[in-house]
């Protein structure tokens, strides 16, 4: 610095003051433009990017080791927790299995008792049904076919038989679905009684049949 | 090219329609006799009455459509002939059925039929020759009302079937209807004879129930022709008939 300020003096003595000025003010831009230009060229360069990044990825790289670090931490946690919990279920399922046989039989138990409601209502409509065909055998046995009564009064056994076989057939399709949960004892039963209620549907629509056609045909033969 | 259509006999249709639905109605009433459960009809004895009327159902139309094409007038020689050969044919065909379904139609039952279409032959053909020399739309609802009094009277002769020889109940009967003493070929009471003797010739004693399905009183006259023959018949107790609805 004190050889630069002597050059400097002996560099204003041999020229005059607005000489000087102007000399340093060459100096100065000339000095200044330069710079620009090589700092200019040194980012296009990425000098400078370099020089940062370097430091920004000892900080990436830091950053990274102190997270997997916590993510370490994080995860064991995580798979402690994950273990408990697989503990706990399998506990859980072995009280769930317990409960479920539980659930099964006393399922069974109701299925069995509705069941025999089922039949017990079922039986007692299948007496009904008995009466009312032993009705109508007894009107057509005594039958005077000039009665226009006769024929009115069949009509509403007819009907009375119709309305105890649809509620035959809709304790039958109960019965039908108590029957898929599977006992084998009750399933073999239900299918006799299906069987045996079909053919209670088909002998009411002969009767019904056989009613109409005599009502209109009373000339024909009856079998004695 | 089309044919000329042929305008529609409106006599004949109103006649032929309602002598059909009365055929349909006989039918009908029959069958409900088949589906009684105290007369546990045999399958064979069943399938005949209904083989029959099948056949004759579609005989009754084939006739209907002859008789169309003769309009108002009176039916010519030569359809009076394809009348008979078409239920010559018809009784064939139902033979022929028979034959060929031994797992339905029992040899007992085949025989039995044969007989009855013998007679009925027979009648049929007396009845025939005076109807077909009517009007076409008279004539057609005789010959339907002849068929149908002879299908009842099948339904008859298979009950009598049934119980004697099939169920060989205690009770054996022969029965008697209009269409069967209507023959003037053969003797009035001579179907119920033959049938007799075809029940005696299988097992059964010679002592018959009768029972009447005619519009007329025939005890008298049948059991006359019967014991000739060396046959009891004995009138109907009625008593007897509920009691075999009981055991039924």
């Amino acid at each position: 610095m004190q050889e630069l300020i002597s050059i400097l003096k002996q560099i204003s003595g041999e020229f005059s003051t607005g000489q000087f000025a102007i000399l340093c003010s060459m100096v100065i831009g000339i000095l200044y433009f330069s710079l620009k230009t090589i700092i200019v060229a040194a980012v296009k360069r990425g000098v400078f990017t370099r020089l940062f990044s370097s430091q920004n990825d000892e900080v990436i790289e830091i950053r990274s080791q102190l997270s997997e670090l916590a993510t370490r931490e994080q995860l064991d946690v995580a798979i402690q927790r994950v273990i408990n919990t697989l503990g706990d279920l399998k506990e859980y399922a072995a009280h769930k299995n317990e409960l479920d046989t539980q659930l099964r039989t006393e399922a069974a138990k109701l299925h069995l008792v509705e069941s025999a409601n089922s039949k017990n209502e079922l039986e007692n409509m299948s007496d009904q049904f008995s009466r009312e065909l032993t009705e109508i055998k007894n009107k057509l046995d005594s039958r005077n076919t000039g009665e226009t009564n006769f024929n009115s009064s069949i009509k509403d056994v007819i009907f009375k038989l119709q309305e105890v076989d649809q509620r035959i057939l809709s304790h039958c399709a109960k019965m039908d679905e108590l029957a898929r949960n599977a006992i084998p004892e009750f399933r073999a039963y239900h299918k006799d009684l299906s069987r045996d209620l079909s053919e209670i549907s088909r002998d009411i629509a002969l009767v019904e049949r056989s009613i109409e056609s005599q009502i209109k045909n009373t000339n024909n033969i009856r079998l004695r | 090219m089309l044919s000329k259509y042929k305008k529609n006999n409106i006599i004949f249709r109103i006649a032929s329609a309602d002598a059909i639905s009365k055929f349909k109605a006989t039918q009908a009433s029959s069958f409900v006799q088949l589906a009684r459960k105290e007369l546990a009809f045999d399958l064979s004895a069943k399938e005949v009455v209904l083989l029959e009327f099948d056949r004759f159902s579609h005989w009754i139309f084939t006739i209907e459509r002859i008789f169309i094409s003769v309009g108002e007038k009176y039916i010519p020689p030569y359809l009076r002939s394809t009348v008979f050969d078409l239920f010559v044919a018809e009784l064939n065909v139902i033979e022929g059925v028979m034959a060929a379904h031994p797992e339905v139609f029992t040899t007992d039952v085949k025989n039995f039929t044969k007989l009855v279409h013998k007679y009925i032959s027979d009648i049929l053909f007396d009845s025939l020759e005076e109807i077909l020399l009517m009007k076409a739309d008279s004539a057609f609802s005789s010959i339907v009302k002849q068929i149908s009094n002879y299908l009842q009277h099948l339904l008859l002769v298979m009950h009598e079937f049934n119980e004697n020889y099939i169920k060989q109940s205690l009770f054996p009967f022969l029965t008697a209807s209009d269409f069967c003493i209507s023959g003037k070929s053969v003797h009035a009471y001579e179907p119920i004879l033959r049938r007799a003797k075809y029940f005696i010739d299988n097992g059964i004693e010679n002592k018959f129930y009768f029972k009447n399905y005619a519009s007329l009183e025939l005890f008298y006259q049948t059991n006359t022709y019967l014991s000739q023959h060396g046959i009891n018949l004995t009138i109907e107790d009625l008593t007897i008939s509920s009691r075999q609805e009981i055991i039924q």
